[in-house]
């Protein structure tokens, strides 16, 4: 336990350096509306810092480590408002691909010499993942929504119905019968993509499928909170660091309480983010995982829309750091289910626990 | 010691919950615990002394004194499972105001004589105390107060007036902050002083609330000499005196309990009226459900982390007492709201039109219990500059 926590604040400093000096550099800045590609040096010395295989198990090179280790890690992406798909193109594959005990393709996720993506979803503001698109014959027809992270020749994990049920393959973007409708976010893009026949080889089948999208989901819900947490943070941190020295009426804005009040119901609500994403990594039970990414995703996107007005004008622009953290708050407070769907799945775990 | 002699304080946490669990489960009265019609119960007067005698026989009184002063000298951690079960065994609130915020303060800051004295009354329920801090014009700004005490030989003499003093009527003793001198800074000069109810001068008005109880009162002071050594601390050192509590109390009044009861109530209602297939009533719910296990792992995370440190509660426990109370608020008035109808009964009222099944609440009183509680003990407005200047760092 105690070398957990020792290796943990060991990967957090780490981190904090790599980060801060990413944010410095003129990578760092997003752009409005304009797909992200991913950056693949950046990429490359992520896998060099070990932060690709983290969760994957030792026998597949992996780090193996808790999935709460990898959450502290985010929550210092989220500080840094790191705008990097790591969750879509790193934690959530290696969720599958362990599933799988598939160790050459491990090995490749690992060294970030090839990227993956999961294509899992159906439709907006839904689980369903077994039913939009149809394996037959070695081929898949049919669509996948919200992928994220795909780039030039990665590789897909499309969850698909078969005559033996639900099942994941692996399928090649540059494959012929993909399009790709490509949609912008903050850290990257969204593709919607069709499927035309499409040769693809075997991952998994049956319930092992079902767990291993399962185990996925949750870990990036769970990142996913602890990134929107940490980015909750800094965001209020700035924003408090701007009000003690702008001034007006001859006053700080930091003195007003009708300022000074809204910040510490941000902070209260950031406060609830953190023991709520805190104890979902440790339990892992899921009422409070959902409980977690609706508190999170809720928390956020309130926050960074305050900062929005607590910056007045300035908070306008893309000139201040603000609508860097909004994008982001928007990005992963509304991917992997938001506030409302996750607060709904909280009551029914909630209700099943009581019932049980 | 405390009467038996036993030492909870050396137990196993598990086993401690157990034991206390039992404990309740035996000796506390089922018509006294909270229920729908009264979910934050209350016990006053002589059902309250009672019980708190009945813990006191057993051993299980004043969980947060030190042994050797005749409490239970429990850890932080185990006082937290000690609230714990007294929510989950649905045991009414007693405001006890000797054991809870006088007692700590003599044994902290009074003279040997004041603890021999004092003590084992408060412990016995021959001294029931009650807190003389707020007046007409100090309120949340409590260092403006100006009821005076004049030293006259050997004793005080108190002029002016206090309110808000909860349960005067059902107390012998008050435990005053007067003004003892001008000072530079309004919150020198006050002094800490307690007042033995019966002496002459001493006149109590009860004033009714909004949930048609007289908890709390008006008490006017007219030359009411007091002897000089009933001051604690030093003369002129009162503030230092009753801030020394105040970050145990936030955490305290921050405890979920309260909440807990209400939202237990919202769920029974729900179901009661059979709202279950309504999105809108189910998402709002949704929200307060989500809200309240929320806040129940912030509380525990803030407890444990004072548990952890080993040191007082600090300024960040004023956000406990902020949300809890703003939760609680809430709830109760989603509770009138999917009530329609029963929401507009003052009173109690059977819920639900299958009289096989009828609820008995009263949705006024609980909405109106709730209505002081982000303005008792600091208003939130206090609370909110505490947090912005001392966590935040915001400037003033």
């Amino acid at each position: 336990m105690q070398e957990m926590d020792e290796f943990i604040a060991m990967l957090r400093d780490s981190a904090e350096g790599f980060l801060a000096d990413f944010q410095a550099s003129p990578g760092a800045k997003t752009e409005i509306a304009v797909p992200r590609p991913l950056n693949r040096e950046l990429w490359t010395a992520m896998a060099e810092l070990g932060w690709l295989g983290l969760l994957l198990p030792e026998s597949q090179g992996g780090l193996a480590l808790p999935v709460a280790a990898a959450a502290e890690l985010a929550e210092v992406m989220g500080r840094y408002r790191f705008p990097v798909p790591y969750i879509e193109a790193a934690i959530m594959p290696a969720q599958i691909l362990a599933a799988a005990e598939n160790e050459a393709l491990a090995a490749e996720l690992i060294s970030g010499e090839t990227l993956f993506s999961l294509a899992w979803q159906d439709r907006a503001g839904s689980d369903a993942a077994f039913t939009a698109c149809v394996l037959s014959d070695g081929q898949i027809n049919g669509q996948k929504s919200f992928v994220a992270a795909v780039e030039p020749g990665s590789q897909l994990l499309v969850c698909v119905s078969s005559v033996n049920g639900p099942a994941i393959v692996l399928v090649n973007s540059d494959a012929d019968g993909i399009t790709a409708q490509r949609s912008a976010t903050a850290s990257g893009s969204f593709c919607q993509l069709s499927f035309d026949k499409v040769a693809c080889t075997p991952l998994l089948a049956g319930p092992a499928a079902e767990q291993a999208l399962a185990s996925a989901l949750a870990a990036g819900r769970l990142l996913a909170s602890a990134f929107l947490s940490g980015l909750s943070r800094a965001c209020l941190r700035d924003t408090v660091d701007y009000l003690n020295q702008r001034q007006q009426f001859g006053r700080k804005l930091s003195s007003f309480q009708s300022v000074s009040h809204r910040c510490v119901d941000m902070h209260i609500h950031i406060e609830l983010a953190e023991a709520v994403w805190r104890v979902a990594a440790e339990s892992g039970d899921a009422a409070s995982l959902s409980a977690a990414k609706a508190r999170a995703s809720d928390a956020a996107q309130d926050v960074c829309r305050q900062a929005v007005q607590l910056h007045g004008a300035m908070g306008f622009t893309e000139e201040c750091s603000v609508g860097e953290y909004l994008r982001l708050a928007l990005q992963y407070g509304n991917w992997l289910g938001s506030a409302k769907s996750m607060r709904r799945a909280f009551q029914s775990a909630r209700t099943a626990e009581a019932l049980a | 010691m405390n009467s038996l002699n036993v030492h909870r304080d050396e137990m196993d946490d598990a086993d401690f919950r157990a034991e206390f669990r039992a404990f309740l489960a035996e000796h506390y009265p089922a018509e006294l615990k909270q229920d729908f019609h009264r979910p934050f119960r209350r016990l006053r007067g002589e059902p309250a002394n009672d019980w708190l005698r009945t813990l006191q026989a057993h051993g299980w009184r004043a969980p947060a004194w030190p042994r050797e002063s005749g409490g239970m000298g429990l850890s932080f951690r185990k006082q937290l499972i000690y609230h714990e079960e007294l929510e989950h065994a649905g045991v009414a609130r007693i405001i006890d105001l000797g054991e809870t915020q006088l007692g700590p303060t003599i044994i902290k800051m009074g003279s040997p004589e004041q603890s021999e004295h004092y003590l084992p009354r408060i412990l016995n329920c021959e001294h029931v105390w009650c807190q003389g801090y707020s007046e007409p014009n100090a309120g949340s700004d409590l260092a403006s107060l100006r009821t005076s005490a004049e030293l006259d030989g050997d004793e005080f003499v108190v002029n002016g007036q206090k309110i808000w003093t909860t349960h005067a009527n059902d107390s012998t003793h008050i435990f005053t902050l007067v003004r003892t001198g001008k000072f530079e800074k309004k919150q020198q000069g006050i002094s800490f002083l307690l007042i033995d109810l019966d002496t002459p001068g001493i006149s109590i008005r009860p004033i009714i609330n909004l949930a048609g109880e007289d908890e709390f009162c008006e008490v006017f002071f007219e030359n009411v000499r007091v002897p000089k050594a009933n001051l604690v601390g030093e003369l002129h050192q009162g503030w230092a005196v009753a801030k020394a509590l105040l970050g145990y109390e936030r955490v305290w009044i921050g405890s979920p309990a309260l909440a807990g009861k209400a939202l237990a109530l919202g769920e029974h209602l729900v179901q009661q009226l059979g709202l279950e297939g309504d999105r809108g009533v189910m998402d709002e719910l949704a929200q307060l459900q989500a809200d309240l296990h929320d806040y129940r792992l912030l509380y525990s995370r803030t407890c444990d982390a004072i548990a952890d440190s080993g040191k007082a509660p600090g300024p960040e426990v004023s956000m406990l007492k902020v949300y809890a109370s703003e939760l609680l608020h809430r709830l109760t008035e989603f509770n009138v709201e999917v009530g329609a109808e029963y929401g507009a009964v003052v009173g109690d009222v059977a819920i639900g039109g299958d009289s096989t099944a009828d609820m008995q609440a009263d949705l006024y009183w609980q909405l109106m219990m709730a209505r002081p509680v982000t303005i008792f003990a600091g208003a939130n407005e206090i609370q909110r500059d505490i947090l912005a200047k001392t966590v935040l760092g915001l400037q003033a």
